[in-house]
Order: structure tokens, then C-alpha cells, then sequence
């Protein structure tokens, strides 16, 4: 199977169903592999148990479209120790599939537990961008790539409360740490819109500070409305700040391998087959438009 | 640094809406947490900004959604009782468990403790529902070496 470049979809409940049907819509499946188990912690003997029925449906995809991962449990910027365990079976996860492309967020989503074991927050938050967390950081990020047997390609998140009197801005801390490690970056272009619409930084300062020669795929999705706060949801289609984000930034990532459009199953029927589509018809468009490195091969 | 620290006094106040109340009101109480000065401003920063309802909202919501989708008709059946339910599970779990089969066999084992403490007229009805979707939960999941 060929590499995960081009456009892909993120897989969800509906995606097989999409796909069967819309078979030349996409040219990789982004996989969540926390989706195909189930986890008992750290501190169970038996920590992993595989969801077959899952299983079956990412083997059936991945006899057509190349797989890449995307990663939502390791936490890498968590205080607690660094799961090695967890690592070790994203690895055996990328190995059965022959992933190319590993992933993860950029924050941290578990805390440390008084037993070894972690507390999850069920949500990430970003970890402060001071010198000294940078080469702590740096440690993390080389010990998990080691584990992987490739680079880790880390996405910015959402910013719902941003931290003050950091030494550095989040975009120059990524720079840092993919030139010390090799690492990549995975550029979130709703996050960055969200981050926007709820008082934050605006996308362009971000991505003008951010080297975009890291940046190897791109995520694109829509969001929606809680109370006064705008959230990325992947509630259906982007809006077209996304859009205009893609069209500006796309040709300016020299390695970029992908676009991925991501959307939440249960938001599936305001979109429909036909406006899932369309979304991934306006990618690959933009896709099609880049230099020619950009081909998919 | 103290990153163990920050990580902890945040997870608190987001699991806590009243936490961050409290914390707005006296910031003396992150004196329990290992923190440098910067590190408390930073989070008295946080809690005191309009995002953090937000991620209590999301907190929430990311803990009540596992239960939701996986255990929709004890959900209903529970209707007005849910929600004081719900509070006392986490009161009693504050711990939150990400994984759907897991976090849904741990609400099921503390309604079942309280149908034996007789806190449901529909007892029997609920642990009839139960019953059922856990089995579905159980086939859903599965539980064998795929590998």
C-alpha cells in the first residue's frame, strides 16, 4: 500500500458505509486507534483488549486506502511518566497497518494519579512554553519517537483559556522542538479558527510565525455554537475562513503529505453523502492546484 | 518547574465548577499545589478567564457523553433522576474514565448499588434495561485476541 498522501477522511461509524459507496473520494483513512480498544490502564495486567468488530472494519479499508494514525491518548505533555506502554501499542498498530504517519496533540489530557495510574481530563489543555518544559519536552518527544520507530507529528489544539507569561509563543516552541527532534507538525486549521472566533490569536500571526517547512499534514474541519463559545465539534462542513486558511497555506508547506477533512459521526446526517462530497471535492481541488511535489504518487 | 503541580490545581478546577468559583474568590487555595509564582498567576489567570465555563461545559459533556451513547434507554428511563444521579456518580468517581465500555459498566455497578438501597421506584425495570445494554455493550465490544 502507498503512502497517506493526498486527501483523507477521518474514520468514524460512517466513514465504511461513505466509502463503499464514494470509493474515490479520499486517498488515505486517518484511523484514531484509541477507537479500536479498550484501555484498562496502566496498571491493569491485561491492559489492552482489541474491539474485533473495529478491527474488521480498518482491515477492510486498509486493503484499499493507505492508513495513517492519529493519536489521542499519549498525552505527551503530561508531568506523569511518559506511556511507553501505550506507545508500544500505537506502534504495533502502525506496524500491522504499514502507517507512515503518526500524530498526536500537542497538550496534555491526563494528569498523575496518586497510584501511578493517570486521571483523564477527557479534554486537552496546552502545557506552558517556557525553556525549561522545552527540553523536557525535547527528552519526551525523542523517547516516543524511538518507541515508534518514526517521527511524531504533533497538532497545535484549541486554546479555551491561554496561558500568560510564557518565554515563547506556542508556534516557536513547535519550531524548537521539530528542529531538535525531527518531529513534525500537524496544522489544525479549525483550531486555529476557533482560537479566532472565541477572542484569540489571530490564524495568520500563528501561521506566520510557525515554520511551515515542519508542517506535513493539515486538518480541516467545521464547528459549532455552546452557549457563547465556538467549538471544534467537526460539526459538518468548514467554514470558509477554513477554506480561505487552506487556499493561503497549503502551497506554502513544502512537505506537505495530506489534507485531512475530519467530521463527528453524529453531526453526519446535517451534511448528508452529498455534502461530505462536496467538502472533500473543495480539498482536493485546492490539493490539485499545489506545485507538483504535492502529487499524489 | 513544577509542571505535576500546575497540571493537578488545573484538572481540579476544571472537574469543579465551584472550585474555580472559589478559587476567583481566594487564590490562597492553590497554596496546596506545588507551584512556582508564575505558575499560580498563570492559573488564577485561568480560572478567572470567561473560556474556563467552557472547559467545565466540555468536562462535562465528555463525561456524560460515554454514558449517553452507550446506555441511551437507561438514560430515558432514569429521565428528571438522571442528572442527580449523575452528580452523585462523579461525587462518588471523580475520576473520569474515557473509555465508553468501561465508564458504562461503572455507572451500571452504582445504579445497581442504589436499586439495592431501594432509590428507584422502577427497580426492576431499570436493571431489566441494564441487563440489556450492557449485553449489547458486551457484543458491541467483544473480548477476544485479535492480534
Amino acid at each position: 500500500m502507498g503512502a497517506a498522501t493526498g486527501i483523507g477522511l477521518v474514520f468514524n461509524s460512517i466513514v465504511p458505509h461513505f466509502l463503499a459507496a464514494h470509493v474515490d473520494t479520499v486517498d488515505y483513512v486517518e484511523v484514531i486507534p484509541e477507537t479500536l480498544w479498550t484501555d484498562r490502564g496502566r496498571l491493569a495486567t491485561r491492559r489492552y483488549e482489541p474491539i474485533p468488530a473495529a478491527f474488521d472494519e480498518v482491515d477492510a479499508l486498509a486493503e484499499r486506502y493507505p492508513i495513517a494514525c492519529h493519536g489521542i491518548g499519549l498525552s505527551i505533555g503530561s508531568a506523569s511518566a511518559l506511556d511507553e506502554q501505550h506507545l508500544a501499542e500505537i506502534r504495533r498498530f502502525a506496524d500491522r497497518y504499514g502507517v507512515d504517519r503518526i500524530s498526536e496533540h500537542f497538550g496534555f489530557s491526563r494528569v498523575r494519579g496518586p497510584e501511578g495510574d493517570d486521571h483523564h481530563l477527557g479534554l486537552a489543555f496546552p502545557i506552558p512554553c517556557d525553556n525549561d518544559i522545552l527540553s523536557w519536552m525535547i527528552g519526551r518527544i525523542e523517547r516516543a519517537m524511538g518507541i515508534l520507530g518514526q517521527p511524531i507529528i504533533l497538532e497545535n489544539g484549541v486554546h479555551h483559556t491561554p496561558l500568560i507569561e510564557q518565554d515563547m509563543t506556542e508556534p516557536e516552541f513547535l519550531n524548537r522542538i521539530a528542529e531538535v527532534t525531527g518531529c513534525g507538525v500537524l496544522l489544525d486549521l479549525h483550531n486555529l479558527h476557533a482560537d479566532h472566533r472565541n477572542g484569540g490569536h489571530a490564524p495568520l500571526a500563528y501561521i506566520e510565525a510557525l515554520d511551515l517547512e515542519h508542517v506535513r499534514e493539515i486538518h480541516i474541519a467545521g464547528g459549532s455554537m455552546i452557549g457563547r463559545t465556538y467549538t471544534d465539534s467537526h460539526a459538518g462542513p468548514c467554514p470558509p475562513e477554513v477554506w480561505d486558511l487552506l487556499v493561503d497555506v497549503a502551497p506554502r508547506c513544502p512537505l506537505l503529505e495530506g489534507i485531512t477533512f475530519e467530521f463527528h459521526d453524529s453531526y453526519f446526517p446535517r451534511m448528508g453523502s452529498e455534502g461530505l462530497c462536496q467538502q472533500l471535492q473543495s480539498a482536493r481541488e485546492i490539493w490539485a492546484g499545489l506545485p507538483r511535489r504535492h502529487d499524489v504518487t | 518547574m513544577s509542571l505535576d503541580g500546575f497540571q493537578r490545581a488545573l484538572a481540579d478546577a476544571v472537574a469543579s465548577p465551584s472550585r474555580c468559583l472559589e478559587l476567583r474568590r481566594d487564590g490562597s487555595l492553590l497554596e496546596t499545589y506545588d507551584l512556582d509564582d508564575r505558575e499560580r498567576r498563570r492559573l488564577l489567570a485561568v480560572v478567572g478567564h470567561e473560556g474556563m465555563s467552557h472547559n467545565c461545559t466540555l468536562y462535562r459533556a465528555n463525561r456524560l457523553t460515554p454514558l449517553a451513547r452507550s446506555l441511551p434507554r437507561t438514560c430515558a428511563l432514569l429521565g428528571a433522576r438522571l442528572m442527580p444521579e449523575l452528580e452523585a456518580f462523579w461525587a462518588r468517581k471523580p475520576n473520569t474514565e474515557v473509555q465508553f465500555k468501561l465508564e458504562a459498566e461503572r455507572f451500571a455497578h452504582y445504579l445497581s448499588e442504589r436499586c439495592n438501597e431501594g432509590a428507584f421506584g422502577v427497580a426492576d425495570e431499570l436493571a431489566a434495561v441494564l441487563r440489556v445494554e450492557l449485553s449489547d455493550l458486551d457484543r458491541q465490544f467483544g473480548l477476544n485476541s485479535h492480534f
